[in-house]
């Protein structure tokens, strides 16, 4: 191994600076070692913020900041053993900061290392008594530990000096599930769901208890707030954590977070993390694949394009980048290259749903009816509940007038009900229609009707009204 | 006040790790581990070339099968291959170590001495593929055990011929699925008397479009399974004469998925019928409960059984039911990732659940570790179901990065203390359970016929494994093994209960599925304490029909037919 500068400075070992502190009041202490930190294979952004750390430890081995700013900056991407050393170091550097010994609890907390959290977050309280965060993760750890009767008195201990604390409602009521007493649990999560009402965990919660105590209908509505609000928590503030948060570089929680946003239709906040994520690490191919599809759906083919360029760049094989692209192009008309671009997802990924569905429209318009309906069928065996993949192939063997077999795909687009519902709904009916089934065909037409009217489709509502129409002047003569 | 909390600062200055707590080695270690002595020799082989294709790091499974009928336990076991012929290999196939899976034929009987010959060649089971999972059971009812095996690629169905040969019948029966599948079982979901079978799929990862992920520093490494698609999983319903039908779209296992690791078949709901629960990686678990009409019905949410006790779907991959506080239903435990704990969901015995992982402290005690094959047994046959846990990372763990390969973790042996919750006695257990390796798959069975359960363990790029279990046999047992005549010649789906005076009744069920790839004794195993006194059996058949036979000697293996108990208890 070539032992170059640039690969000393990768090796951050810092065993020299391995220095005895004798000056506790208590006890004399030895600092711990800081870690040893391979940085070979950081991204150069980590790499880069980490090194600049250790360099200004290294400069000022006994200053607390400067070890607990590199504890943080370790905790900022993740990395809770070397993090752990450097708090340590900075707690006993400067045992008056409540900061290190609360950086420290999290840390040693992230690694289920519950009896030393517990510790570091008695002495965080004892330096700082009114820090409602380092209260919280003390009364989860000791839960978690299995100190119930303590975790519940800490609990309560919060909720005398924050009575309006969703969180601390919710964590009392799990220590008092866990210790059998459900009925005060569903008191205390009922409380949580009171004070923050999209809380879904804490509907979650109360599902289970109203599951186990008969009440099947109340635990059925629970669920239902549950899975409106999953994600939903009550807002909480830790501004010591908040520092570590501004640390951080880690591209993949900017991509994890994109792909959050687009799903809540929050795209050109989607469009931003994805690009955020590539200035800090330009090898994310994932993130240009994200791209495609976000410029493609704001109206910039261009910069989609570009997109698609930059990740076949990096890796020709991306399935997901030939397969945004081809939809790209099939949205710009260019049926032929997005056939194409639909063959290439497959050759990398034959069991795409998406591009076997898109392959199949494309073979369709090319009249290749056969054909497409075996690629709806492949993409329905790889997707199944693929309610637009179920569209297509009714669509498809309605024009063959097999409408038995169209109206069982098109029973299968019913649900979820959305806003698609009412045109897969309208889609049936007319199936029903050309079938010869009118009273079947005249109850779904009204079903559409009720369902688009009430969301506001006036163009489908129309349609479905000129439909009726048709079907009655039909049955007139 | 000051002194408490003086105490504490020292605590916290002093340092801590998070090694186990040292417990007093016992004078006899609880396991021993044989493999290499008895002659299992094998090195699992991931073939990787610094792709980091998923496939090579998610392992191989390990099966205890009886397959020659003689009375004892042999093992089959799965190997890998490279996905990038050509590659430079990271780590070298190891000299000696044959290519493809590998069977085990164990010589207890007729020698009386533990030792494994490997006979892969001989039976024709040298399947050389990316092997996965593999699940036992006799699907002709023709008293041999057959094996069906799950790969990243094509899965193959052996029919064991019954002298000490098997045919691969895949395209006969009709049970190939190409993509990535996982665990499966063997089950008699519509009460007809012959096993049908349901094969987990993973992800619609393939080789040419691996994906390139990083971890928090951006280190290359595997990648999540929120990288790639779920992919649905396969029922096929036996229709005899070695023909299976793809029911998946019919009996609605499709109505719902996610990347599949972990399977188990048991009657949840207490209604006799057999059900599945399914564990996801990432994604939400299923609870698919049989409505007797050759349909399923997914009612993990309402059931409480798709989440953890926080709501959140985990990284689930070894599932196992058992009933481990001993009310006659089956709970479950499933295994997830690091820093997530291991769910463990009680069941009320009318298939809804609660997750009391923390009320039992293993949630604090599976968090610093990734569980694959897990099993409920009574390694020191005291009547309670204790749990091994086989751990191994999935992605590189900052304490080992730079390490050749840095995913190495111990596995855990966890007693059962009931109202007390379970223990860490992995300490107790002898230098077995000290090994850190990158273990996956574990199957569990009494592989020396002494009365306890052993355990063989199967790593990922490692070797197996063999924990003889020296200390569990201390204590009364009995064994039994049942033959149906009426119902699935191996009565996969029975439940046994050892009825016993003035203490709670023992329920045990006859399955080979549970854990993480791999496949079990179907022999079912009681602990039973301090008595040897003869003890009563009731049998409840997959069929329904309940069985009596009285005053069975413990400490002995009892093989036991359909038809020949007694109606009634007395």
């Amino acid at each position: 191994m070539n032992w170059s500068v640039g690969k000393w400075r990768a090796v951050v070992s810092c065993l020299a600076m391995a220095v005895v502190l004798a000056t506790s009041c208590t006890k004399p202490q030895a600092l711990p070692d800081l870690p040893s930190i391979e940085t070979a294979t950081f991204t150069p952004a980590v790499r880069r913020q980490v090194e600049s750390a250790v360099a200004a430890v290294r400069a000022k081995p006994r200053d607390a900041a400067l070890n607990g700013r590199l504890g943080m900056t370790l905790h900022a991407n993740s990395q809770f053993v070397s993090a752990e050393s450097c708090y340590r170091r900075a707690h006993l550097l400067e045992r008056s900061s409540s900061a290190w010994a609360y950086y420290l609890g999290v840390v040693l907390s992230e690694q289920g290392k519950y009896q030393p959290a517990v510790t570091a977050f008695t002495e965080t309280l004892r330096l700082r008594p009114d820090y409602l965060p380092a209260e919280l993760h003390l009364a989860r750890d000791l839960a978690s530990q299995g100190q119930l009767p303590e975790s519940r008195k800490a609990y309560e201990r919060i909720l005398r000096n924050h009575a309006d604390d969703a969180t601390a409602y919710y964590g009392l009521g799990r220590v008092l599930a866990a210790s059998g007493d459900t009925e005060d649990a569903a008191k205390s999560y009922q409380r949580a769901c009171e004070l923050f009402p999209a809380y879904g965990v804490a509907h979650y919660a109360l599902a289970g208890l109203d599951r186990s105590s008969g009440k099947p209908q109340e635990a059925q509505k629970h669920l239902v707030e549950y899975q409106r609000h999953m994600q939903d928590v009550p807002p909480f503030e830790d501004p010591l954590l908040s520092e570590i948060r501004k640390l951080r570089t880690d591209p993949q929680e900017l991509l994890a977070r994109s792909i959050e946003l687009d799903q809540s239709g929050k795209v050109e906040q989607a469009l931003a993390a994805n690009e955020e994520a590539l200035s800090i690490d330009p090898r994310l191919a994932q993130a240009h694949v994200n791209l495609i599809s976000l410029y493609a759906r704001l109206g910039q083919p261009g910069k989609a394009e570009d997109h698609y360029r930059a990740a076949i760049a990096i890796d020709p094989n991306l399935a997901d980048a030939h397969y945004n692209y081809g939809v790209l192009l099939f949205s710009q008309a260019k049926r032929s290259d997005a056939k194409t671009a639909f063959l290439r997802t497959l050759e990398i990924n034959p069991n795409h749903p998406g591009a076997h569905n898109n392959l199949g429209l494309a073979l369709e318009q090319e009249g290749r009816v056969a054909e497409a309906i075996q690629q709806y069928r492949i993409a329905i065996e790889n997707r199944p509940g693929y309610r637009l993949a179920h569209y297509h192939l009714g669509r498809a063997l309605a024009n063959l007038r097999r409408y038995d077999e169209a109206i069982q795909e098109f029973k299968s687009t019913l649900t979820p009900e959305d806003q698609n519902t009412p045109t897969y709904t309208y889609a049936l009916a007319i199936a029903y229609a050309r079938s010869g089934d009118s009273p079947a065909a005249n109850r779904y037409f009204q079903k559409a009707h009720q369902e688009a009217s009430a969301l506001g489709q006036s163009n489908l509502v129309a349609s479905i009204e000129n439909a009726l129409r048709t079907m009655a002047g039909s049955r007139a003569r | 006040m000051r002194g408490i909390l003086l105490s504490a600062a020292f605590v916290l200055l002093s340092g801590c790790t998070h090694d186990r707590t040292p417990s007093p080695e016992p004078a006899t270690p609880l396991f021993r581990e044989v493999a290499s002595e008895t002659g299992l020799n094998f090195q699992h082989f991931i073939g990787a070339t610094g792709e980091f294709y998923m496939p090579e790091i998610m392992g191989a499974g390990v099966a205890l099968l009886d397959y020659d009928n003689d009375g004892d336990l042999d093992i089959y076991v799965l190997q890998g291959t490279t996905l990038n012929p050509g590659g430079k290999l990271t780590f070298p196939k190891p000299a000696g170590q044959p290519s493809g899976n590998r069977l085990f034929r164990n010589d207890l009987i007729p020698t009386g001495k533990l030792h494994f010959t490997d006979v892969t060649d001989t039976a024709g089971v040298g399947y050389s593929g990316y092997g996965m999972g593999v699940a036992t059971g006799d699907y002709d009812n023709d008293g041999f055990v057959d094996l069906y095996i799950t790969n990243f690629g094509h899965n193959v169905l052996f029919h064991n011929n019954g002298n000490g040969t098997f045919t691969d019948v895949t395209r006969a029966a009709g049970v190939d699925d190409p993509r990535w599948s996982t665990s499966a079982t063997f089950l008699d979901y519509d009460r007809d008397g012959d096993l049908d079978l349901f094969v987990l799929n993973y992800l619609d990862f393939h080789t040419a479009g691996n994906k390139k992920c990083y971890g928090p520093t951006g280190e290359l490494d595997y990648c999540s399974p929120r990288a790639y698609s779920g992919v649905p999983s396969k029922l096929f319903r036996n229709d005899g004469g070695g023909r299976f039908t793809d029911v998946s779209v019919k009996a609605g296992i499709t109505a719902a998925y996610g990347p599949g690791l972990g399977v188990v078949a048991a009657d949840f709901n207490g209604d006799g019928w057999i059900d599945l629960y399914v564990a996801n990686d990432g994604a939400p678990n299923i609870l698919w409960l049989n409505r007797k009409d050759g349909t399923f019905e997914n009612t993990a949410l309402m059931a409480g059984a798709a989440y953890d006790d926080d709501g959140s779907p985990k990284a689930g991959m070894g599932v196992a039911a058992g009933d481990f506080d001993n009310n006659g239903s089956e709970d479950l435990i499933v295994l997830n990732l690091l820093r997530e704990g291991c769910s463990v969901l009680r069941n009320n015995g009318k298939g809804e659940f609660q997750d009391v992982a923390l009320r039992l402290k293993l949630g604090s005690a599976t968090f610093p570790y990734t569980g694959f094959g897990v099993g409920w047994f009574d390694y020191d046959n005291d009547g309670r179901l204790d749990l091994f846990l086989a751990n191994g990372a999935v992605t590189v763990l900052e304490q080992l990065r730079g390490k050749p390969y840095p995913f190495q973790q111990p596995n855990l042996l966890l007693r059962n203390g009931g109202e007390d919750g379970f223990s860490d006695v992995s300490g107790l257990a002898g230098p077995a359970l000290a090994l850190k390796e990158v273990s996956r798959g574990a199957a569990f069975g009494d592989i020396d016929n002494d009365g306890d359960i052993d355990i063989v363990v199967s790593n990922n790029n490692g070797p197996l494994r063999l924990l003889l279990n020296d200390g569990g046999s201390r204590q009364a047992w009995l064994e039994v093994s049942l033959r149906g005549t009426r119902d699935n010649r191996q009565a996969l789906g029975a439940r046994l209960a050892v009825l016993r005076e003035g203490k709670p009744t023992l329920w045990r069920r006859v399955h080979t599925d549970s854990s993480y790839l791999s496949a079990s004794d179907p022999r079912v195993h009681f602990g039973l304490g301090s008595s040897t006194k003869a003890v009563d059996l009731m049998v409840v058949w997959p069929g329904g029909q309940t069985e009596y036979w009285q005053k069975l000697s413990t400490g002995t293996q009892h093989t036991i037919q359909q038809g020949q108990g007694r109606p009634n208890a007395k």
